[in-house]
Formats: C-alpha cells, structure tokens, sequence
C-alpha cells in the first residue's frame, strides 16, 4: 500500500513521480475520446486532480497509468461521453461501408506485400481504419496495444469482464487487419 | 484445435502475452502444423505492431502541462488535497452524510448473501430468479426509495457523487440516463454489517424511475434465469449485462469495478427497461 502518513509536500513528491510521467499517455487518450482538445484538456485536468485527492486509494506497486485511465474513463462517461458521442458502426458490414467510403484514393505504389507489414505508405491509413472503428474495439485496442495495459487492467478500466475485453481485441484487430489490408490492396501494396 | 477455434480464441491473446502455459503449448503445437494460422499471427502481430508506432502518444503541450501543475498547486496551497487521517472529518465537513439513520434494508439480505453463498459452495441446485439474495437488497430498498428517497450525499451532481463513492472505495462510474428522460435524484451511501459500502443512486423520469445499487460482489456470479431475448440486444460484449424479470420488477445485473456489482431495477416493463439500460450503457 501506498505510504498514507507523509506530509502534504511527500504525498506531492510521490504524485509527481508516480502519477505525472503518464500524463502523456493520458492527454493521448483524452483526445481521443474527448475529440477536440478544449474539451480534452478539460477532462485532463479533472483527472489529475481527482487522482491527486484519491492518490491515497492508489496501492504502490500497481499500475499508476491503468489507475488513471480508470478515474479518465469514468469522468469521461459520467460528464463528457454523451456531447461529443459518434455514431459507433453497428455491424462488420457497416463497418467495411464506412472504411470503403473512406479510402477511395488510390497511389499507383509499387506492389509489395512486405509494405504492409512495415507500414511503408500507411501513415494515414491506420488512424483511418482506427476512427472507423466502433468505441468498443477502438478503447480496447488502444488500450492493449498503445497504452501497453494487460488485459485484467483493460477490464478494470473499461469495467467490463475479462473475456469481453478478450473478443473485442480479437474482433477490433481482425477488423483493422482487413481494413489496412484493404488500404494496401487500393494502393497497390499488396495484389491479393 | 480446428482453425477456427485458434484465430478467434487463441491468435490475438497469443500476441498479447495473454495465454495460460498451457493454453500457449496447444497453441504452438497448431501454429507448428498450420502455415495458414502462421500465417494470421504474423499479419496479427504487424497490425499490433503498426497500431503502436502509427497511434503513438501525443505529447501534452508544455502550457497545458503549466496549467496542470498549477491546479496542484492551488490545490495544496488551499489544503483541500485530502489525507487519509482527515477523512472522516472532512466528510462531515462536506456534509456528505446525514446524521439519520440509514433506512435501508440489509441485515437480513446480508444473511442471505451468505446463504446464497453457502448453496454455491456445497453443491445445491442452482439457485433460480427467485432465490438470488442481492437482488432481494435492491428490490426491497427499490420499494422503499421509489415512495421517498432521502439521499445522504448531500450533492446531486453527478461529478460530487462519484466522489463520493471513490472516497468510499466504490465504483466512481454513474449512470446517466439523461437522454432517456431520467433525471439524477440523489445517492445515498450506507454500510453493511461487515463494513463494506453499499450505494444507492436513484433516478426518475416521466415514465418511471430506476434504482442503481453497487455492492460488494462477495463472488457471486450471475444467477440462471435470465430474460432471452433481453441479452440479443448486447451488440457487443455479450454477457456484460444480464437481465432478469424478478419479483414483478425489471432487473439488470453487470459487473464493476475493485470487486463490485451493479443492479438496476425498475418498475418499466422488461423491453423498455432494456432499451433504457442499452442506450444509456457505457
């Protein structure tokens, strides 16, 4: 557990050295799910300082970034998630329409079936496929593959069972794979 | 293992680090006879891959870094930065709790917690909807909150009662049902006989009202009987709600978080219920 008898400038010391380096990783996600960055940095701030007057809950030794996406997540869903809410694709059909409707440009690249694994000439196209995603595999994804979390974290995070956070990482990745291949396909990266 | 039964069960947890020894045996053992799959974990792990280099951290602008760091600031300069030992008096302080009793009902629920408990552990039958102690806690305080409901967090924002409830361990995630025309009344936080909390938030709109109570979970899991066709309209992550027609109410029962459960009850009938749960879910 986390030291509870330290004085104000301790509990301030420890904060900045355990809570604050992941404030990059929080702005990231309060971006994302905020999605202009007024309302971005509001959410922020709310978070910090939440965590800073709940850090006495935080157990030293756990994760402090997962902690924090936890209060981010909540605040996001109990103030801002309604305003700025966008209509998530409710199917893989719907799905494929809103990502053909958004990758009509096509770049007479050379064809190589590498490219799609390094990436070469998808620098638009993975946030593309990522923003046509729904919310539910998008904030899974995000948080497994970007924020580095486990997936017992994830389930705290987003409050749901481990298993549902299990298949909307299975099904999210499996979709952004035949979106980013389709991309590759467009551009003449891969042939098939 | 079929290849079905790898890609949708094994392939993103086996990128993930997320399989059991076990399970990651039987996994290589298919990959080492399957190029298709070997195939798929490759494709797998590059769109893991591609998906960190390409969604990569924003770094926070330096002034609003500034602007944080001065909310701290003025926070510990106003000593309202909480420390464990002020607690108590700063709930009071908050007026978070009325000095009246809590009226709620959940001596006699707790024991049937641990009855429930009991028949789980040695084996009875399952227990069917119409045994399931925790929502017999939320009926019977439903009831009684539907007539009148006295809040004892003293503040009906949102944001302060999910202070509130972090202050006391409890879920900091709130309904909001605001576009399904219910309004947020008030939450109250009691205590059980073993101490732990147990929270009411309690919403009304035109058409009904609707109780949330969060407790602890004590393990228990999802009792049988649950509504069919209620559970089609999870589009995703089945199993994340459940919901029962119990007693003559409608009920829903999910999971949260640091070991908690969350029931919903309301008089609505079930199909409106559901449509009230679904829109309004995280």
């Amino acid at each position: 557990m986390a030291d509870k008898s330290g004085t104000g400038a301790d509990r301030r010391k420890r904060f900045e050295d355990e809570a604050l380096p992941h404030l990059d990783a929080l702005y990231t996600m309060a971006l994302r799910l905020a999605r202009n960055p007024d309302d971005a940095n509001d959410l922020l701030q709310e978070t910090v300082l939440r965590a800073y007057r709940f850090f006495h809950q935080f157990e030293s030794g756990t994760n402090c970034r997962a902690w924090m996406l936890t209060i981010l997540f909540n605040n996001f869903r109990n103030g801002y998630r309604k305003a700025s809410r966008e209509q998530p694709a409710s199917s893989a059909e719907e799905f494929d329409r809103k990502v053909e409707g958004e990758s009509l440009r096509v770049d007479p690249a050379g064809s190589n079936p590498e490219a799609l694994l390094s990436g070469q000439g998808m620098e638009g196209e993975v946030e593309t496929a990522l923003a046509a995603l729904s919310e539910e595999f998008r904030e899974a994804l995000l948080l497994v593959d970007v924020e580095e979390l486990s997936y017992q974290e994830v389930s705290g995070v987003l409050n749901v069972p481990i298993g549902t956070v299990k298949s909307r990482v299975s099904r999210g990745r499996a979709m952004l794979r035949d979106a980013l291949a389709g991309f590759a396909r467009e551009r003449g990266i891969i042939r098939t | 293992m079929d290849h079905n039964t790898y890609i949708e069960q094994y392939l993103s947890a086996q990128v993930d680090g997320e399989l059991s020894a076990a399970e990651l045996r039987d996994a290589e053992e298919h990959l080492a006879g399957c190029v298709n799959c070997r195939v798929r974990f490759a494709e797998e792990r590059a769109v893991k891959t591609l998906l960190r280099e390409r969604a990569e951290l924003r770094r926070i602008p330096p002034q609003v870094r500034g602007s944080i760091l001065a909310a701290l600031d003025a926070v510990d300069a106003a000593g309202a930065a909480p420390r464990v030992r002020d607690r108590a008096a700063r709930a009071d302080r908050a007026g978070w709790f009325s000095a009246r009793r809590a009226r709620v009902w959940v001596p006699a629920a707790m024991a049937a917690v641990a009855v429930f408990a009991f028949v789980m552990l040695h084996g009875g039958n399952p227990p069917q909807a119409h045994a399931f102690a925790p929502f017999d806690v939320a009926i019977q305080n439903y009831a009684q909150f539907d007539d009148h409901f006295e809040p004892n967090v003293k503040s009906s924002t949102p944001a302060d009662i999910s202070d509130a409830y972090m202050e006391h361990q409890l879920p900091g995630f709130l309904w909001n049902f605001n576009q399904r025309g219910y309004k947020l009344i008030g939450a109250r936080i009691d205590r059980v006989p073993d101490g732990s909390p147990i929270a009411f938030t309690f919403y009304r709109g035109d058409n009904g009202t609707i109780l949330c109570t969060y407790m602890k979970s004590h393990g228990v899991r999802p009792p049988p009987g649950e509504t069919q066709d209620a559970t089609a309209q999870n589009a995703y992550g089945a199993g994340e709600h459940h919901y029962y027609e119990y007693k003559g109410y409608s009920v829903c029962l999910s999971s949260q978080q640091n070991g908690f459960i969350c029931i919903l009850v309301s008089h609505r009938p079930m199909h409106e219920f559901v449509e009230d749960v679904v829109d309004s879910a995280p």
